[in-house]
């Protein structure tokens, strides 16, 4: 069991063991990141088995100097960042997707489907630090690898993320 | 060092205590920790801050209410599946570039020496009949031509070794299945 930078350098070699550890540590964190970006769970699939194919592609030319979540989460948003790209291109501009009006699934508490509903109204720059900081575990350090921006800037998306929430909560408070 | 700290911290307490514990609050929603202990003194004085307390923690149970989405062990075999099968595409790739050098560096040991006594033995046959009687010059040409001719002759058979090997069919390994409809 080495660190996540060692496994890939096996996967660079062409070790599926080293794979199949990695799958089983972010897996779970890495398709639980792409259904709230993506929004349904087909498309999550897809996405889900798209980024782990660019990893293994990428493997050999991977910086065991950078870390390995972070870069992987990149390769996940840049793909869920790209369908959504697309889907509004095929939908046309000003329409949403339709798995962002998808129905709420049985036994779904009302809380968290108005909050998922939330989540999904914010902008892409705003909704993707904080998935990744609250349902991915990355720290800011690592949401800034990941989205490739400043640390300061990712600090404060956070905020304003969390501020536009609040207030939403707020409203619906009233 | 620590002093200077501690002074900073008041100082900044004594600007905006309730913006600097506002932005502890949400830090700790962000980290899933429980409310900030060193401002707990602030909280109890503070309406506005628990307020905002209250609200972000129910923010909180909200965004917790949802089930976290479910990882199909199905599609993480099927994915495993498929991503295997792109690791045993780069290592059959590695494999036969591998096998093409050692074929190409042993044929290289073999043929080159080979072909240079051979060629050596030919020059001393051509100086036995045709000194003499050809330009030396010629002789050296012929020589060289000679040479030339085989070197340029095992060349293309050392370029022919990928082909060869390509046509055995990815050095004899087997290609896992990939089942499943992804």
């Amino acid at each position: 069991m080495g660190s996540d930078e060692e496994l890939m350098a096996a996967v660079a070699r062409g070790d599926e063991g080293a794979l199949g550890l990695l799958m089983e540590r972010h897996g779970a964190s890495l398709h639980g990141l792409l259904a709230r970006l993506a929004g349904d769970g087909a498309t999550a699939d897809d996405l889900f088995q798209e980024t782990w194919l660019r990893i293994v592609r990428s493997a050999p030319r991977f910086d065991p100097r950078r870390r390995f979540r972070p870069w992987a989460f990149r390769i996940a948003t840049n793909l869920a960042r790209d369908e959504h790209r697309r889907r509004r291109v095929r939908l046309g501009e000003g329409q949403r997707p339709a798995e962002e009006e998808r129905a709420p699934e049985a036994g779904d508490p009302a809380e968290a489907r108005e909050v998922r509903e939330r989540l999904q109204a914010l902008p892409g720059h705003l909704r993707e630090p904080l998935l990744l900081r609250y349902f991915g575990g990355l720290d800011e350090g690592e949401i800034a690898e990941a989205l490739g921006i400043p640390r300061g800037t990712v600090k404060s998306r956070l905020h304003h993320a969390v501020a536009r929430l609040r207030a939403a909560y707020r409203e619906d408070a009233r | 060092m620590r002093r200077e700290s501690d002074a900073e911290r008041r100082a900044d307490g004594a600007a905006a205590p309730c913006e600097r514990v506002r932005e502890a609050l949400v830090d700790a929603l962000l980290a899933r920790r429980e409310g900030p202990e060193r401002e707990a003194a602030h909280l109890a004085d503070c309406a506005a801050c628990r307020e905002e307390g209250r609200v972000l923690g129910a923010l909180r149970s909200a965004l917790d209410a949802e089930p976290p989405p479910r990882l199909d062990p199905a599609l993480l075999a099927r994915v495993r599946r498929r991503a295997a099968g792109e690791l045993w595409e780069r290592r059959a790739a590695r494999g036969f570039a591998l096998e093409a050098v050692r074929a190409a560096a042993a044929a290289l040991v073999v043929a080159v020496p080979v072909t240079v006594i051979h060629a050596e033995l030919v020059f001393a046959g051509l100086r036995w009949l045709l000194e003499g009687r050809l330009p030396g010059v010629l002789l050296r040409a012929l020589e060289a031509l000679y040479l030339g001719s085989s070197l340029l002759a095992v060349g293309l058979l050392l370029a022919s070794v990928p082909l060869l090997l390509a046509f055995r069919g990815g050095g004899g390994m087997a290609r896992p299945a990939e089942g499943g409809a992804g």
